[in-house]
Protein backbone atom coordinates (compact mmCIF):
# COMPACT_ATOMS: atom_id res chain seq x y z
CA UNK A 1 0.00 0.00 0.00
CA UNK A 2 2.97 2.27 0.53
CA UNK A 3 3.91 2.08 -3.10
CA UNK A 4 3.95 5.50 -4.80
CA UNK A 5 1.11 6.14 -7.23
CA UNK A 6 3.52 7.70 -9.71
CA UNK A 7 7.10 6.53 -9.84
CA UNK A 8 9.46 8.28 -12.24
CA UNK A 9 12.98 6.94 -12.43
CA UNK A 10 15.80 8.74 -14.17
CA UNK A 11 13.92 9.72 -17.28
CA UNK A 12 15.39 11.64 -20.16
CA UNK A 13 13.33 13.01 -23.02
CA UNK A 14 14.64 14.58 -26.17
CA UNK A 15 12.78 16.14 -29.06
CA UNK A 16 13.97 16.74 -32.59
CA UNK A 17 14.51 20.43 -33.01
CA UNK A 18 14.33 20.35 -36.75
CA UNK A 19 12.74 17.30 -38.09
CA UNK A 20 14.84 15.63 -40.78
CA UNK A 21 11.91 15.55 -43.12
CA UNK A 22 13.10 16.38 -46.60
CA UNK A 23 15.67 14.49 -48.61
CA UNK A 24 17.97 17.52 -48.76
CA UNK A 25 18.09 17.76 -44.99
CA UNK A 26 18.66 14.05 -44.71
CA UNK A 27 21.86 14.42 -46.75
CA UNK A 28 23.03 17.44 -44.81
CA UNK A 29 22.60 15.59 -41.55
CA UNK A 30 23.85 12.26 -42.74
CA UNK A 31 27.26 12.58 -41.12
CA UNK A 32 26.31 14.56 -38.07
CA UNK A 33 23.67 13.45 -35.64
CA UNK A 34 20.30 15.15 -35.82
CA UNK A 35 20.05 18.13 -33.63
CA UNK A 36 18.11 17.23 -30.54
CA UNK A 37 16.78 19.26 -27.73
CA UNK A 38 16.82 17.78 -24.26
CA UNK A 39 13.69 18.73 -22.40
CA UNK A 40 14.01 16.51 -19.36
CA UNK A 41 17.29 15.06 -18.15
CA UNK A 42 17.78 12.40 -15.47
CA UNK A 43 14.61 13.34 -13.73
CA UNK A 44 13.22 11.27 -10.88
CA UNK A 45 10.09 11.77 -8.84
CA UNK A 46 7.90 9.79 -6.48
CA UNK A 47 4.37 10.87 -5.79
CA UNK A 48 2.19 9.24 -3.17
CA UNK A 49 -1.51 8.75 -3.32
CA UNK A 50 -3.52 11.83 -2.46
CA UNK A 51 -0.69 14.31 -2.82
CA UNK A 52 -1.21 17.70 -4.38
CA UNK A 53 1.84 18.65 -6.41
CA UNK A 54 2.45 21.95 -8.14
CA UNK A 55 4.94 22.01 -10.97
CA UNK A 56 6.32 25.36 -12.03
CA UNK A 57 9.01 26.56 -14.36
CA UNK A 58 9.40 28.87 -17.35
CA UNK A 59 7.99 28.10 -20.80
CA UNK A 60 9.75 25.17 -22.42
CA UNK A 61 10.99 23.75 -19.14
CA UNK A 62 9.15 20.49 -19.69
CA UNK A 63 5.97 20.81 -17.67
CA UNK A 64 3.69 19.62 -20.45
CA UNK A 65 6.24 17.04 -21.58
CA UNK A 66 6.32 15.60 -18.09
CA UNK A 67 2.53 15.27 -18.15
CA UNK A 68 2.62 13.62 -21.54
CA UNK A 69 5.19 11.14 -20.28
CA UNK A 70 3.16 10.31 -17.17
CA UNK A 71 0.05 9.81 -19.29
CA UNK A 72 1.93 7.67 -21.80
CA UNK A 73 1.15 9.83 -24.81
CA UNK A 74 4.86 9.72 -25.53
CA UNK A 75 7.64 7.49 -24.22
CA UNK A 76 10.84 8.59 -22.48
CA UNK A 77 14.16 8.00 -24.27
CA UNK A 78 15.69 6.69 -21.07
CA UNK A 79 14.38 5.66 -17.70
CA UNK A 80 10.97 4.38 -16.78
CA UNK A 81 7.66 5.52 -15.41
CA UNK A 82 5.24 3.41 -13.40
CA UNK A 83 1.76 4.68 -12.61
CA UNK A 84 -1.11 3.09 -10.72
CA UNK A 85 -4.71 3.98 -11.36
CA UNK A 86 -6.71 5.95 -13.87
CA UNK A 87 -5.03 9.07 -15.18
CA UNK A 88 -7.05 11.95 -16.55
CA UNK A 89 -4.87 14.51 -18.31
CA UNK A 90 -6.05 18.01 -19.03
CA UNK A 91 -3.25 19.08 -21.29
CA UNK A 92 -5.16 21.11 -23.79
CA UNK A 93 -8.77 21.50 -22.93
CA UNK A 94 -10.11 21.67 -26.44
CA UNK A 95 -8.06 18.74 -27.76
CA UNK A 96 -10.93 16.30 -28.11
CA UNK A 97 -13.42 18.79 -29.47
CA UNK A 98 -14.72 18.89 -32.98
CA UNK A 99 -15.63 22.44 -33.98
CA UNK A 100 -18.58 21.44 -36.17
CA UNK A 101 -20.34 19.45 -33.47
CA UNK A 102 -22.49 20.93 -30.74
CA UNK A 103 -21.49 21.13 -27.10
CA UNK A 104 -23.72 18.20 -26.24
CA UNK A 105 -22.32 16.02 -29.04
CA UNK A 106 -18.81 16.91 -27.98
CA UNK A 107 -19.50 15.88 -24.39
CA UNK A 108 -20.05 12.34 -25.65
CA UNK A 109 -16.76 12.26 -27.55
CA UNK A 110 -14.67 13.97 -24.91
CA UNK A 111 -16.07 11.96 -22.03
CA UNK A 112 -15.33 8.76 -23.94
CA UNK A 113 -11.73 9.86 -24.47
CA UNK A 114 -11.49 10.42 -20.72
CA UNK A 115 -12.63 6.85 -20.21
CA UNK A 116 -16.19 7.29 -18.99
CA UNK A 117 -18.68 4.57 -19.79
CA UNK A 118 -21.58 5.38 -22.07
CA UNK A 119 -24.40 4.75 -19.60
CA UNK A 120 -22.64 6.97 -17.08
CA UNK A 121 -22.10 9.72 -19.65
CA UNK A 122 -25.83 9.85 -20.31
CA UNK A 123 -26.39 10.20 -16.57
CA UNK A 124 -23.86 12.95 -16.02
CA UNK A 125 -24.63 15.11 -19.07
CA UNK A 126 -27.12 17.29 -17.12
CA UNK A 127 -24.58 17.73 -14.30
CA UNK A 128 -21.86 18.67 -16.78
CA UNK A 129 -24.11 21.23 -18.43
CA UNK A 130 -25.06 22.64 -15.04
CA UNK A 131 -21.48 22.95 -13.83
CA UNK A 132 -20.32 24.55 -17.08
CA UNK A 133 -23.21 27.04 -16.96
CA UNK A 134 -23.66 26.75 -20.72
CA UNK A 135 -27.38 25.93 -20.85
CA UNK A 136 -28.10 28.32 -23.69
CA UNK A 137 -25.16 27.24 -25.81
CA UNK A 138 -25.12 23.49 -25.35
CA UNK A 139 -26.82 22.74 -28.69
CA UNK A 140 -24.70 25.22 -30.63
CA UNK A 141 -21.58 24.11 -32.56
CA UNK A 142 -18.37 24.56 -30.56
CA UNK A 143 -16.96 26.82 -33.27
CA UNK A 144 -19.36 29.52 -32.05
CA UNK A 145 -18.02 29.28 -28.49
CA UNK A 146 -15.54 31.70 -26.98
CA UNK A 147 -12.24 30.29 -25.71
CA UNK A 148 -13.40 30.60 -22.14
CA UNK A 149 -16.64 28.78 -22.86
CA UNK A 150 -14.82 25.92 -24.56
CA UNK A 151 -12.51 25.39 -21.62
CA UNK A 152 -15.38 25.62 -19.19
CA UNK A 153 -17.13 22.80 -20.99
CA UNK A 154 -13.97 20.68 -21.16
CA UNK A 155 -13.16 21.18 -17.51
CA UNK A 156 -16.72 20.35 -16.52
CA UNK A 157 -16.48 17.02 -18.36
CA UNK A 158 -13.14 16.21 -16.75
CA UNK A 159 -14.33 16.65 -13.18
CA UNK A 160 -16.91 13.90 -13.69
CA UNK A 161 -14.36 11.40 -15.03
CA UNK A 162 -13.51 9.89 -11.62
CA UNK A 163 -9.73 10.04 -11.91
CA UNK A 164 -7.18 8.54 -9.54
CA UNK A 165 -4.56 10.90 -10.90
CA UNK A 166 -5.56 14.28 -12.26
CA UNK A 167 -3.07 16.19 -14.41
CA UNK A 168 -3.98 19.83 -14.93
CA UNK A 169 -1.86 21.83 -17.31
CA UNK A 170 -2.06 25.63 -16.95
CA UNK A 171 -5.76 25.83 -17.31
CA UNK A 172 -6.37 28.55 -14.79
CA UNK A 173 -5.37 31.13 -17.32
CA UNK A 174 -8.85 30.78 -18.84
CA UNK A 175 -12.39 30.97 -17.59
CA UNK A 176 -13.89 33.89 -15.73
CA UNK A 177 -13.45 34.62 -12.04
CA UNK A 178 -16.64 32.86 -11.00
CA UNK A 179 -15.83 29.71 -12.88
CA UNK A 180 -12.27 29.74 -11.55
CA UNK A 181 -13.47 29.83 -7.98
CA UNK A 182 -15.93 27.03 -8.70
CA UNK A 183 -13.17 24.93 -10.26
CA UNK A 184 -10.75 25.47 -7.41
CA UNK A 185 -13.44 24.41 -4.98
CA UNK A 186 -13.94 21.25 -7.01
CA UNK A 187 -10.22 20.51 -7.02
CA UNK A 188 -10.04 20.89 -3.24
CA UNK A 189 -12.94 18.45 -3.05
CA UNK A 190 -10.93 15.99 -5.16
CA UNK A 191 -7.99 16.39 -2.87
CA UNK A 192 -10.15 15.53 0.11
CA UNK A 193 -11.38 12.40 -1.64
CA UNK A 194 -7.79 11.24 -2.03
CA UNK A 195 -7.27 12.00 -5.69
CA UNK A 196 -3.66 12.66 -6.61
CA UNK A 197 -3.38 16.01 -8.35
CA UNK A 198 -0.56 17.47 -10.40
CA UNK A 199 -0.99 21.04 -11.45
CA UNK A 200 1.38 22.93 -13.68
CA UNK A 201 1.45 26.69 -13.61
CA UNK A 202 3.55 29.72 -14.28
CA UNK A 203 2.31 31.50 -11.23
CA UNK A 204 3.50 31.20 -7.71
CA UNK A 205 0.73 29.37 -5.92
CA UNK A 206 0.46 29.72 -2.20
CA UNK A 207 -2.39 27.45 -1.27
CA UNK A 208 -2.28 25.73 2.06
CA UNK A 209 -3.16 22.35 0.64
CA UNK A 210 -0.14 22.10 -1.66
CA UNK A 211 2.03 19.20 -0.53
CA UNK A 212 5.03 19.81 -2.72
CA UNK A 213 6.22 22.30 -5.31
CA UNK A 214 8.58 21.12 -8.01
CA UNK A 215 10.51 23.67 -10.01
CA UNK A 216 11.70 22.63 -13.45
CA UNK A 217 14.39 24.60 -15.19
CA UNK B 1 -12.93 -4.38 -25.10
CA UNK B 2 -16.28 -2.80 -24.35
CA UNK B 3 -14.58 0.53 -23.95
CA UNK B 4 -12.76 0.01 -27.25
CA UNK B 5 -16.06 -0.46 -29.03
CA UNK B 6 -17.46 2.64 -27.35
CA UNK B 7 -14.49 4.66 -28.62
CA UNK B 8 -14.98 3.28 -32.11
CA UNK B 9 -18.70 4.02 -32.03
CA UNK B 10 -18.37 7.52 -30.65
CA UNK B 11 -15.63 8.49 -33.08
CA UNK B 12 -17.48 7.03 -36.05
CA UNK B 13 -20.59 9.02 -35.15
CA UNK B 14 -18.45 12.10 -34.61
CA UNK B 15 -16.99 11.72 -38.09
CA UNK B 16 -20.32 11.09 -39.82
CA UNK B 17 -22.07 13.95 -38.04
CA UNK B 18 -19.35 16.49 -38.67
CA UNK B 19 -19.06 15.45 -42.32
CA UNK B 20 -22.55 16.59 -43.21
CA UNK B 21 -22.80 19.58 -40.87
CA UNK B 22 -21.62 22.19 -43.34
CA UNK B 23 -23.19 20.56 -46.37
CA UNK B 24 -26.30 21.56 -48.28
CA UNK B 25 -27.24 18.18 -49.66
CA UNK B 26 -25.92 16.38 -46.61
CA UNK B 27 -26.36 12.61 -46.59
CA UNK B 28 -27.93 12.77 -50.06
CA UNK B 29 -24.35 12.60 -51.29
CA UNK B 30 -24.31 8.96 -50.25
CA UNK B 31 -26.77 8.30 -53.08
CA UNK B 32 -25.50 10.85 -55.58
CA UNK B 33 -21.85 9.80 -55.45
CA UNK B 34 -22.10 6.18 -56.65
CA UNK B 35 -24.70 7.05 -59.28
CA UNK B 36 -22.69 9.92 -60.69
CA UNK B 37 -19.38 8.03 -60.80
CA UNK B 38 -21.06 5.05 -62.44
CA UNK B 39 -22.81 7.27 -64.98
CA UNK B 40 -19.63 9.08 -66.00
CA UNK B 41 -17.52 5.95 -66.30
CA UNK B 42 -20.21 3.96 -68.06
CA UNK B 43 -20.53 6.67 -70.70
CA UNK B 44 -16.79 6.64 -71.40
CA UNK B 45 -16.21 2.91 -71.32
CA UNK B 46 -19.45 1.71 -72.88
CA UNK B 47 -20.16 4.34 -75.51
CA UNK B 48 -16.63 5.42 -76.42
CA UNK B 49 -14.32 2.52 -75.66
CA UNK B 50 -17.06 -0.09 -76.20
CA UNK B 51 -16.04 -2.59 -73.57
CA UNK B 52 -17.85 -5.94 -73.77
CA UNK B 53 -19.18 -7.57 -70.59
CA UNK B 54 -20.75 -10.89 -71.60
CA UNK B 55 -24.09 -9.26 -72.37
CA UNK B 56 -24.45 -7.77 -68.89
CA UNK B 57 -25.74 -4.18 -69.02
CA UNK B 58 -22.60 -2.14 -68.51
CA UNK B 59 -24.13 0.36 -66.08
CA UNK B 60 -25.08 -2.34 -63.63
CA UNK B 61 -21.84 -4.22 -64.12
CA UNK B 62 -19.88 -1.08 -63.30
CA UNK B 63 -22.07 -0.21 -60.33
CA UNK B 64 -21.46 -3.61 -58.72
CA UNK B 65 -17.68 -3.11 -58.82
CA UNK B 66 -17.59 0.60 -58.06
CA UNK B 67 -19.45 -0.05 -54.84
CA UNK B 68 -16.36 -1.73 -53.46
CA UNK B 69 -13.96 0.61 -55.13
CA UNK B 70 -15.65 3.70 -53.68
CA UNK B 71 -15.41 2.28 -50.18
CA UNK B 72 -11.77 1.33 -50.62
CA UNK B 73 -10.71 4.62 -52.17
CA UNK B 74 -12.63 6.89 -49.84
CA UNK B 75 -11.57 4.86 -46.82
CA UNK B 76 -7.89 5.15 -47.73
CA UNK B 77 -8.15 8.86 -48.55
CA UNK B 78 -9.86 9.62 -45.24
CA UNK B 79 -7.50 7.44 -43.22
CA UNK B 80 -4.34 8.94 -44.70
CA UNK B 81 -5.21 12.40 -43.39
CA UNK B 82 -7.03 11.31 -40.25
CA UNK B 83 -4.06 11.71 -37.91
CA UNK B 84 -2.98 15.02 -39.46
CA UNK B 85 -6.49 16.41 -39.06
CA UNK B 86 -6.57 15.23 -35.46
CA UNK B 87 -3.13 16.34 -34.41
CA UNK B 88 -4.39 17.54 -31.03
CA UNK B 89 -5.87 14.16 -30.25
CA UNK B 90 -2.56 12.51 -31.10
CA UNK B 91 -0.39 14.79 -29.00
CA UNK B 92 -2.64 15.75 -26.13
CA UNK B 93 -4.96 12.92 -25.27
CA UNK B 94 -4.50 9.34 -24.26
CA UNK B 95 -6.45 6.44 -25.79
CA UNK B 96 -5.68 3.76 -28.42
CA UNK B 97 -5.00 5.98 -31.40
CA UNK B 98 -5.73 3.42 -34.12
CA UNK B 99 -9.33 4.29 -33.31
CA UNK B 100 -8.89 7.47 -35.35
CA UNK B 101 -8.15 5.98 -38.79
CA UNK B 102 -10.38 2.98 -38.09
CA UNK B 103 -13.37 5.15 -37.22
CA UNK B 104 -12.86 7.21 -40.38
CA UNK B 105 -13.02 4.03 -42.45
CA UNK B 106 -15.93 2.73 -40.39
CA UNK B 107 -17.84 5.90 -41.15
CA UNK B 108 -18.00 4.80 -44.79
CA UNK B 109 -19.77 1.52 -44.06
CA UNK B 110 -23.29 3.05 -44.12
CA UNK B 111 -22.42 4.40 -47.58
CA UNK B 112 -21.57 0.89 -48.68
CA UNK B 113 -24.89 -0.52 -47.55
CA UNK B 114 -26.79 2.29 -49.22
CA UNK B 115 -24.80 1.49 -52.36
CA UNK B 116 -25.77 -2.15 -52.06
CA UNK B 117 -29.41 -1.10 -51.81
CA UNK B 118 -29.04 1.07 -54.91
CA UNK B 119 -27.55 -1.93 -56.71
CA UNK B 120 -30.52 -4.10 -55.72
CA UNK B 121 -32.94 -1.45 -56.97
CA UNK B 122 -31.17 -1.24 -60.31
CA UNK B 123 -31.11 -5.03 -60.62
CA UNK B 124 -34.88 -4.97 -60.31
CA UNK B 125 -35.17 -2.07 -62.77
CA UNK B 126 -33.06 -4.02 -65.25
CA UNK B 127 -35.37 -7.02 -64.84
CA UNK B 128 -32.80 -9.25 -63.20
CA UNK B 129 -34.24 -12.18 -61.32
CA UNK B 130 -33.58 -11.38 -57.69
CA UNK B 131 -32.89 -14.48 -55.69
CA UNK B 132 -32.53 -14.85 -51.99
CA UNK B 133 -28.82 -15.70 -52.36
CA UNK B 134 -28.09 -12.14 -53.37
CA UNK B 135 -28.12 -11.24 -49.68
CA UNK B 136 -24.86 -13.15 -49.32
CA UNK B 137 -23.27 -9.99 -50.73
CA UNK B 138 -23.58 -8.50 -47.23
CA UNK B 139 -20.69 -10.64 -45.98
CA UNK B 140 -18.33 -8.99 -48.46
CA UNK B 141 -18.22 -6.07 -46.05
CA UNK B 142 -15.78 -8.02 -43.84
CA UNK B 143 -12.86 -8.60 -46.23
CA UNK B 144 -13.50 -5.16 -47.72
CA UNK B 145 -13.25 -3.47 -44.34
CA UNK B 146 -10.19 -5.39 -43.13
CA UNK B 147 -8.30 -4.84 -46.37
CA UNK B 148 -9.05 -1.10 -46.41
CA UNK B 149 -8.31 -0.76 -42.69
CA UNK B 150 -4.96 -2.57 -42.90
CA UNK B 151 -3.73 -0.34 -45.69
CA UNK B 152 -5.38 2.73 -44.18
CA UNK B 153 -3.60 2.22 -40.84
CA UNK B 154 -0.26 1.96 -42.61
CA UNK B 155 -0.77 5.08 -44.71
CA UNK B 156 -2.22 7.14 -41.86
CA UNK B 157 1.05 6.82 -39.93
CA UNK B 158 3.46 7.18 -42.82
CA UNK B 159 1.61 10.14 -44.26
CA UNK B 160 1.68 11.86 -40.87
CA UNK B 161 5.50 11.83 -40.88
CA UNK B 162 6.31 12.08 -44.56
CA UNK B 163 3.75 13.84 -46.71
CA UNK B 164 5.38 12.13 -49.70
CA UNK B 165 3.15 9.18 -48.94
CA UNK B 166 0.20 11.29 -49.98
CA UNK B 167 1.66 11.23 -53.48
CA UNK B 168 2.51 7.54 -53.30
CA UNK B 169 -1.09 6.79 -52.36
CA UNK B 170 -2.28 8.45 -55.56
CA UNK B 171 -0.23 6.01 -57.63
CA UNK B 172 -1.19 3.14 -55.41
CA UNK B 173 -4.88 3.87 -55.85
CA UNK B 174 -4.56 4.34 -59.60
CA UNK B 175 -2.83 0.98 -59.97
CA UNK B 176 -5.39 -0.77 -57.80
CA UNK B 177 -8.26 0.72 -59.76
CA UNK B 178 -6.97 -0.70 -63.02
CA UNK B 179 -5.83 -4.10 -61.77
CA UNK B 180 -9.23 -4.76 -60.21
CA UNK B 181 -12.02 -6.01 -62.48
CA UNK B 182 -14.18 -2.92 -62.12
CA UNK B 183 -14.22 -1.55 -65.67
CA UNK B 184 -13.78 -4.94 -67.31
CA UNK B 185 -14.83 -8.48 -66.55
CA UNK B 186 -12.37 -10.75 -64.75
CA UNK B 187 -12.87 -13.22 -67.63
CA UNK B 188 -11.13 -10.79 -69.96
CA UNK B 189 -7.84 -11.09 -68.09
CA UNK B 190 -5.36 -13.32 -69.97
CA UNK B 191 -4.41 -16.54 -68.22
CA UNK B 192 -0.86 -15.46 -67.40
CA UNK B 193 -2.10 -12.37 -65.54
CA UNK B 194 -4.82 -14.16 -63.59
CA UNK B 195 -2.56 -14.01 -60.55
CA UNK B 196 -3.45 -10.31 -60.29
CA UNK B 197 -6.98 -11.28 -59.34
CA UNK B 198 -5.84 -14.29 -57.33
CA UNK B 199 -3.98 -12.37 -54.65
CA UNK B 200 -5.70 -8.98 -54.71
CA UNK B 201 -8.39 -8.98 -52.00
CA UNK B 202 -10.37 -6.25 -53.72
CA UNK B 203 -10.38 -8.09 -57.05
CA UNK B 204 -11.40 -11.29 -55.28
CA UNK B 205 -14.37 -9.57 -53.64
CA UNK B 206 -15.47 -7.98 -56.90
CA UNK B 207 -15.13 -11.30 -58.79
CA UNK B 208 -17.14 -12.99 -56.07
CA UNK B 209 -19.89 -10.42 -56.36
CA UNK B 210 -19.92 -10.57 -60.19
CA UNK B 211 -20.21 -14.34 -60.06
CA UNK B 212 -23.01 -14.17 -57.55
CA UNK B 213 -25.04 -11.49 -59.32
CA UNK B 214 -24.49 -12.29 -62.97
CA UNK B 215 -23.45 -15.95 -63.15
CA UNK B 216 -25.54 -17.47 -60.39
CA UNK B 217 -22.54 -19.11 -58.76
CA UNK B 218 -21.42 -18.76 -55.17
CA UNK B 219 -17.63 -18.91 -55.16
CA UNK B 220 -16.92 -19.37 -51.47
CA UNK B 221 -13.24 -19.98 -52.30
CA UNK B 222 -12.90 -16.42 -53.64
CA UNK B 223 -14.40 -14.74 -50.59
CA UNK B 224 -12.45 -16.95 -48.15
CA UNK B 225 -9.18 -16.21 -49.94
CA UNK B 226 -9.99 -12.51 -49.86
CA UNK B 227 -10.82 -12.62 -46.16
CA UNK B 228 -7.63 -14.53 -45.43
CA UNK B 229 -5.34 -12.06 -47.23
CA UNK B 230 -7.26 -9.08 -45.87
CA UNK B 231 -6.91 -10.26 -42.30
CA UNK B 232 -3.16 -10.75 -42.70
CA UNK B 233 -2.85 -7.21 -44.09
CA UNK B 234 -5.05 -5.88 -41.29
CA UNK B 235 -2.99 -7.58 -38.56
CA UNK B 236 0.21 -6.22 -40.08
CA UNK B 237 -1.38 -2.77 -40.20
CA UNK B 238 -2.30 -2.90 -36.53
CA UNK B 239 1.14 -4.18 -35.45
CA UNK B 240 2.86 -1.49 -37.50
CA UNK B 241 0.60 1.19 -36.07
CA UNK B 242 1.06 0.10 -32.46
CA UNK B 243 4.81 0.00 -32.91
CA UNK B 244 5.15 3.56 -34.11
CA UNK B 245 2.16 5.41 -32.66
CA UNK B 246 4.11 6.82 -29.66
CA UNK B 247 6.83 8.13 -31.94
CA UNK B 248 4.21 9.91 -34.02
CA UNK B 249 3.14 12.03 -31.08
CA UNK B 250 6.61 13.61 -31.18
CA UNK B 251 6.95 13.88 -34.92
CA UNK B 252 3.53 14.82 -36.27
Amino acid sequence: MNQPIIQIENITKQYYLEKPRTLKKWFRHLFSPFEKFTVIKNFSLRINKGEFIVITGPNGSGKTTLFKLITGITNPDKGKIVTRGKIVPLIELSAGFNAELTGRENIMVNATILGIEKTRILQIIPKIIKFSGLHNFIDVPIKRYSTGMTSRLAFSIAIYSKPDIFLIDEIFAVGDERFRKKSIKKIIEFKRKGVTILLSTNYNMKWSFIDKTIILK
Amino acid sequence: MKFYLQLLEVFTIREIKSRYKASLLGPLWIIIYPLLTTLILSFIFEKILKIKTEGIPYFIFLLSGLLYWNFFQQGILLAKDSLIWNRDLMTKTSFPKEIIPLSFIFSKIPDFFVGLLILFIFLILYNFKIRFEILILIITVFPMFFFTAGIGLFFSLTNAIFRDFGRIIEFFLMIFFYISPILYSENLIPQKYQIIVGINPLALIISFSHDLIFRNSIRIDLIMMSLFISLIIFIFGVIFFRKFEKKIADLI
